[in-house]
């Protein structure tokens, strides 16, 4: 099996399993009760926190705990609207975002707020002028994802960053870095966000498990009610297994950050390379050079992205046709029309993505299955 | 004193000896349905059938779910029997009534009864007059209305007595098992699936037909279509799936005949080997989800060239019908929620830009004429999946 759809999940470190299974039958007490069980559980779960913080420079209690990316999203934008709106009601956001932040904008625009995006260049990627033309007094938030799921682009979120501060003091930064963490330095000291949210199970940790990163003397108002765990953030018994796993798996995560990106970026060159060979003029690569080296996104003309996808299924290769939440849609992906893709090239979009854990032979192995199936394959 | 559940029919189809052939198959549906949920008996009488179960754990909530999927059911009501001996009726009636009225807020009633044993001391009148009374007097926030009640009770005399206050609508139609079998072609479409809801409800047995495309659809359509057969199976008592490989079939198609005919020679290709699956299974005719003019393979033209690969008879239920109407049968059978879920399935891969609407006969013969026609549907026929949801 060669797996190349890490974009969309990961497969969990050996020693995240064993330690998740073992906490969950031996450290099974809730963080909040006041018997030892439950200050034990406590406990793993600051020292967690403390580990986590870490890996963004950022402080323990500046982390708030979730059930992953899309829940730490919605509460950053939901909960920031909802907390601002008597500041302002305009939002800016890139029009490229994952479906978590474009969804939740629009809930908040049926609602009455103003949400403006700006325009990106055949990347994706967002212009900084634009952004700082945009911002207003009355601007109270300005969402950006750090690396987008789909191509793999960097957006320049960091300099983003200086210019709303610069701008608007009171306008809030969110920074969707699912996609970025592991992958590409985060520094909360460099990237001035208010905001940030992440998730376990694309570093090899359990699923059902994120974090958002919340400013010191930042608020939001919570969008989930209950026992005012998290610091009244996020109520909900708190899944004390499942976040020392993605604690654990961030530790390896980014013990190997280095030798991942060296060992990604060599399969993502070979593909490049050989596809190009082999295909000529049936390929375009659609992801920026200086994109994060373990997403590939390419168009192979004349087909339907989701039968090669099936076609490299039956030689158990494992990609995403554009993004994996669209591929159910059925309709060509939003991220992939932003950036001006023509109908054509769009259809036959496939997502490659790869981890730590994957070879540079199966990546010759899977160009020559991509180049067989564009030979066998029907055009339609 | 116990739980029964009265089923009635409709006695207008019922006629000379058919009737108990009719009846017969219906008791053995409803046993057939019913069985796994518990020990049951089914018997008939006067035109009515009863269910009753001994058994304490007898789910009678999912026996009304199922029961309402029966064709050939008019109505059904959760009964109360007792012995026909009016003081026991009596008390029954309190009982009954008092568990209403805590579950309920009526205020209003009436009394309806009607006397099967002419033994019995009173009349309908009476019974009404006097039942009606003794339920006033014993809950006085109830007031009799005889045109609008919140709730009618309904008393009936026969050998034992029954009472109750619900009548739920039943599937009507024919008892499955009367009616011969058809073959249905299914796709993951809304339509489909109605059409075949719609001819088992004549009391026909269902085997469906689904064409898989595998690699170029996902096996998630496949999974669908599944799904689709396991909800019109609870109306059917049962239906055996075919799922044939299709998509050497296309490819040749693809690869030889012009565009523009794709779509006409492929629904050929379909009705051929449904007809091959009908005959096999010993079904009587094809059923298809095909709706006059509602895209280019269903103009009458169209319709004419499919029809003539065939030499069974294609019944299409909804051929009259606009897609609202569909969509309101689908969503009231439970299809609907599946059939949009949106997996590709074989016929929306391999489209021409602009398929004919308006195909001929002889071209479509003469382009197919450079397909091993014999050889295409015997293997795809060979190569068939069957599975069987009960």
């Amino acid at each position: 099996m060669i797996y190349f759809d890490n974009s969309a999940t990961t497969k969990p470190y050996k020693e995240v399993v064993e330690l998740v299974a073992r906490l969950m039958s031996e450290e099974f007490g809730n963080s909040s009760s006041l018997h030892a069980l439950g200050i034990r559980a406590e406990r793993i779960l600051e020292n967690t926190r403390r580990t986590l913080a870490e890996t963004i420079k950022a402080q323990p209690e500046e982390i708030v705990f979730t059930s992953g990316g899309t829940e730490s999203i919605n509460m950053a934008l939901k909960g920031t609207a909802e907390a601002f709106k008597r500041t302002g009601k305009h939002i800016i956001s890139s029009p490229v975002e994952h479906d978590a932040a474009q969804e939740s904008l629009n809930a908040l625009s049926a609602i009455g707020y103003e949400v403006e995006y700006l325009s990106v260049d055949e990347f994706g990627r967002i212009s900084l002028d634009e952004l700082k033309a945009k911002i207003r007094d009355d601007t109270i938030l300005v969402n950006i994802m750090a690396v987008n799921n789909e191509l793999g682009t960097i957006e320049p979120v960091v300099e983003a960053s200086h210019i709303i501060k610069s701008r608007n003091k009171k306008t809030l930064f969110h920074v969707d870095a699912v996609q970025a963490y592991g992958k590409i330095p985060i520094n909360v000291r460099e990237l001035e966000a208010d905001y940030i949210s992440f998730s376990s199970h694309k570093i090899h940790g359990p699923k059902g498990v994120g974090m958002l990163f919340m400013r010191k003397g930042a608020r939001l108002h919570p969008i989930i009610s209950g026992g005012g765990h998290e610091r009244n953030l996020r109520s909900g018994t708190v899944n004390v297994p499942g976040i020392a796993g993605f604690g654990l798996a961030a530790s390896m995560k980014f013990e190997r950050m280095e030798q991942d990106s060296k060992t990604c970026g060599k399969i993502r060159e070979l593909l490049m390379e050989r596809l190009t060979a082999s295909l000529g003029p049936m390929l375009r690569v659609n992801s920026p050079e200086d994109g994060v080296d373990n997403i590939l996104n390419i168009s192979l003309k004349g087909v339907q992205s989701e039968t090669v996808l099936h076609f490299l299924e039956m030689k158990e290769i494992y990609v995403s046709s554009g993004s994996a939440c669209h591929s159910r849609k059925n309709t060509v992906s939003r991220v992939l029309k932003a950036i001006g893709l023509s109908p054509e090239w769009a259809k036959g979009a496939i997502r490659l993505s790869f981890s730590g854990d994957n070879t540079e032979h199966e990546a010759i192995i899977c160009s020559e299955a991509i180049s067989e199936i564009m030979g066998t394959v029907q055009k339609m | 004193m116990e739980k029964v559940i009265l089923v009635r029919y409709e006695e207008i189809f019922l006629k000379g000896l058919n009737k108990k052939i009719f009846e017969n198959q219906l008791m053995r549906n409803i046993k057939d349905r019913l069985s796994p949920l518990g020990k049951v008996t089914v018997t008939r009488s006067q035109s009515r059938i009863y269910v009753e179960s001994s058994d304490q754990g007898f789910d009678w909530d999912e026996a009304i779910i199922r029961l309402q999927k029966i064709f050939g059911i008019a109505s059904i009501s959760p009964v109360e029997k007792v012995e026909s001996d009016y003081d026991a009726i009596k008390a029954k009636t309190l009982e009954t009534i008092d568990k209403m009225l805590k579950k309920y807020q009526y205020k209003t009633f009436k009394v309806e009864a009607k006397r099967g044993d002419k033994k019995f001391p009173l009349n309908s009148p009476q019974i009404c007059a006097d039942l009606g009374g003794y339920i006033l007097a014993n809950f006085p926030s109830l007031k009799v209305n005889v045109h609008n009640p919140d709730f009618i009770f309904y008393v009936e005399v026969r050998e034992s007595t029954y009472l109750y206050s619900e009548i739920i609508p039943g599937a009507k139609g024919l008892p499955t098992g009367t009616g011969g079998k058809a073959t249905l072609l299914l796709s993951g479409g809304i339509d489909s699936p109605v059409a075949g809801w719609m001819i088992a409800k004549r009391g026909v047995t269902i085997d469906a037909v689904y064409f898989h495309s595998y690699p170029y659809t996902s096996d998630r359509a496949k999974d669908k279509v599944v799904k689709l057969a396991e909800i019109l199976s609870r109306y059917c008592m049962g239906i055996n799936l075919h799922i044939v490989p299709f998509t050497d079939i296309q490819l040749k198609i693809n690869e030889k005949c012009p565009h523009e005919y794709l779509t006409i020679i492929m629904r050929r290709y379909m009705m051929k080997i449904a007809q091959r699956i009908a005959e096999k299974s010993g079904s009587l005719g094809l059923v298809t989800g095909e709706s006059i003019g509602q895209v280019a393979s269903q103009t009458m033209e169209s319709m004419l060239v499919t029809n003539h690969a065939v030499s069974m008879p294609v019944y299409r239920p909804l051929v009259g019908m606009d897609k609202n109407e569909v969509i309101d049968i689908a969503k009231r059978i439970d299809t609907y929620d599946t059939s949009i879920l949106p997996y590709e399935d074989c016929c929306t891969i391999f489209v021409a830009r602009h398929p004919v609407t308006r195909p001929s006969l002889e071209k479509c013969l003469e382009y197919e004429k450079v397909l091993d026609e014999q050889g295409l549907i015997d293997e795809a026929v060979e190569k068939t999946e069957v599975v069987k949801i009960l």
